[in-house]
């Protein structure tokens, strides 16, 4: 391994220089190349920004190689937050659930009232190949949750359950946030309220895949439905199916004290639910333009929160 | 715990405002805590703030000194009482301007300790980090304290329903970390442990930052416009050199930052006890703020 160390980094043009020394370090030899970055005075977010952005720049064999790391000013990796806080909100992401992206585009076209759905459109609004689609429909139908028809695949959404889906292995990944120790604890009303400029047109870039899910969401669209109170914020993020991570360090603008929670079990104040399909369906709302997730999504939503007559209720309401 | 009283700032806003003669209240820009308590008074918690001191900047640097013996009159009338915490009083004609006190003034029956403390904007080309500006009153001579960034600090300030203007707190995190691009190593000596002026400062900076973001999740496009904004009024010609000014104020609290997070909290942060982590976040997030503006 060969390590560089970069003390007290005050600019970027020194990280780059140093990225490519060791770059060219790695050429003709096996070695693996570690930058080492002890206590920088540029944030850890620029220092990542311009590691990506300078990374594709070297050959496959060499980038491969190396890696950055950021330590504390005492050299301790991760003595300091300002270390941690590049790393610790990128979250690992599963495989895309292609059963779950059936379900839910088959929903979509229930609660629309649209005619079968066809192989072909799933294939168009989910990017994905023909093998994992028809493997996946194959299994939703052998379990008597889709049916096929001449035109198509076809399926009620009150027939769609967590447990059903659950059985099913139909769940999508959902990443769950709680207020880490210490911090201003915001009931999910008021984090509904603080999300809403997050989710207009000119929102932060990071936040142009997230739209509005859940209660909040659902009680837009129909606002007669029988629910007390927000129990938490369901969000809703579009993530390209071939990704293999997701920086969820954009909920630090929702809140910066939101941390995962990583018992399932444990009541969550927001739930993020990741949909891994090609094109996204989220709609606007309101004079503020607030980004609504799909109606199928809120549905899903509703379930996954235990609140399955509320979802119920919500898909009679929106199918009219 | 606290350092200082905990005062209700729209209320205690709405009180001097009754004392300052209307004429004045034009000339006048609160600043300092009680300022950022009052932006942020919606935050829960925000609307009183742990302070002794509440600043009024009185403006333009021509006009300062008639306003200072205007007001310090007026008060002094009212039963107003001056107040020496460095234990030295008003001077004559003879002492020199540099060893006045600041008129501070404490209202009468108030058991609480805190008063008001006169400052003024810097004249124009003020190059030292602080002068002083004399002006007498029936008790005696005061001076006006001028920093040389005040003028940032009370850019496009905020109306209040009483009347006197107040400070933004964006503006006045950029007028704090512009002072400290060369940090202020004097020590404060009414704080325990005597800690450097620029941690205090800075860390102000880093807590406005953090109470910002308490109050709105587009804070970052907020504070970018006002400095912009401010900047492109203030100081049009040197806008990338006042950027990198700006980093070198926030870093140089980059060694001091748990002190910086220990003075916050028993000072505007007092109300949150807002932790050294989310502390040192509000530093790396005001940071990514200047680097990207």
């Amino acid at each position: 391994m060969i390590e560089r160390l970069l003390f007290e980094l005050r600019n970027t043009r020194d990280f780059r220089a140093e990225m490519v020394s060791l770059g060219a370090d790695l050429v003709g030899n096996a070695s693996n190349g570690c930058l080492i970055l002890v206590g920088p005075i540029v944030s850890s977010k620029t220092a990542l920004k311009e590691w990506e952005r300078l990374l594709p720049a070297f050959a496959e064999n060499v980038r491969r190689r190396m890696t950055l790391e950021i330590r504390g000013a005492d050299g301790e990796p991760g003595a300091q937050p300002k270390a941690r806080s590049a790393s610790r909100g990128i979250v690992p992401l599963d495989r895309p659930n292609y059963r779950f992206e059936i379900v839910r585009q088959l929903i979509a076209a229930d609660l629309q009232n649209e005619s079968p759905t066809t192989i072909g459109e799933m294939l168009d609004a989910i990017g994905a190949s023909q093998t994992p689609i028809r493997h996946g429909l194959a299994g939703l139908k052998q379990a008597g949750l889709v049916r096929s028809t001449s035109g198509g695949a076809i399926l009620k959404t009150e027939d769609v359950s967590q447990e059903t889906l659950a059985k099913l292995r139909a769940v999508p990944q959902t990443l769950r946030f709680r207020f880490e120790r210490g911090a201003q604890i915001k009931p999910p009303a008021t984090l509904a309220q603080r999300v809403l400029p997050l989710l207009r047109p000119d929102a932060p870039q990071e936040w142009r895949t997230t739209s509005l899910s859940g209660i909040a969401a659902a009680l837009k669209d129909v606002p007669q439905l029988d629910v007390a109170g927000l129990p938490r914020l369901d969000l809703v993020v579009q993530v390209g199916r071939n990704r293999k991570s997701l920086d969820t360090s954009f909920l630090r603008l929702l809140d910066d004290g939101l941390e995962p929670e990583p018992n399932v079990l444990a009541p969550a104040p927001v739930v993020v639910t990741l949909v891994r399909a090609a094109i996204g369906t989220p709609r606007e709302q309101g004079i503020e333009r607030v980004r609504m997730a799909a109606a199928c999504d809120v549905y899903l939503s509703l379930l996954d929160a235990g609140l399955r007559d509320v979802a119920n209720h919500y898909a009679k309401a929106v199918r009219r | 715990m606290s350092f200082y009283p905990t005062l209700d700032a729209d209320h205690l806003l709405e009180r001097i405002a009754t004392k300052v003669p209307a004429e004045l209240r034009p000339n006048i820009v609160v600043i300092g805590s009680i300022a950022a308590a009052w932006a942020f008074r919606d935050i829960s918690g925000t609307g009183a703030v742990a302070t002794k001191d509440i600043d009024l900047l009185l403006s333009p640097a021509m006009a300062a000194t008639a306003a200072a013996a205007t007001l310090g009159h007026r008060l002094l009338a009212d039963g107003w009482s001056p107040h020496y915490p460095r234990g030295f009083g008003p001077g004559n004609g003879e002492t020199p301007t540099d060893q006045l006190p600041a008129l501070r003034l404490s209202p009468p029956g108030e058991t609480e300790g805190w008063f008001v403390e006169l400052l003024a904007v810097p004249r124009a080309g003020q190059t030292t980090r602080k002068a002083w500006t004399r002006f007498e009153t029936n008790v005696g001579h005061f001076a006006l304290p001028s920093f040389r960034f005040m003028p940032i600090a009370v850019e496009a300030p905020d109306e209040s329903p009483f009347g006197l203007r107040i400070a933004r707190p964006a503006n006045m995190a950029l007028a704090h970390l512009l002072e400290h691009a060369d940090p202020d190593k004097t020590p404060i000596q009414s704080v325990q442990g005597t800690p450097p002026r620029f941690v205090k400062d800075v860390g102000r900076a880093i807590a406005l930052w953090w109470l910002a973001n308490q109050q709105s999740p587009m804070a970052a496009g907020t504070w970018r416009d006002a400095w912009r904004s401010c900047l492109n009024r203030l100081h049009p010609e040197s806008e990338g050199a006042t950027w990198l000014a700006a980093h070198q104020g926030l870093t140089c609290v980059s060694d001091y930052r748990r002190e910086a997070h220990e003075l916050a909290v028993r000072g505007v942060l007092a109300p949150h006890q807002t932790t050294l982590d989310a502390f040192q976040r509000a530093y790396d997030g005001l940071l990514e703020l200047i680097e990207a503006s």
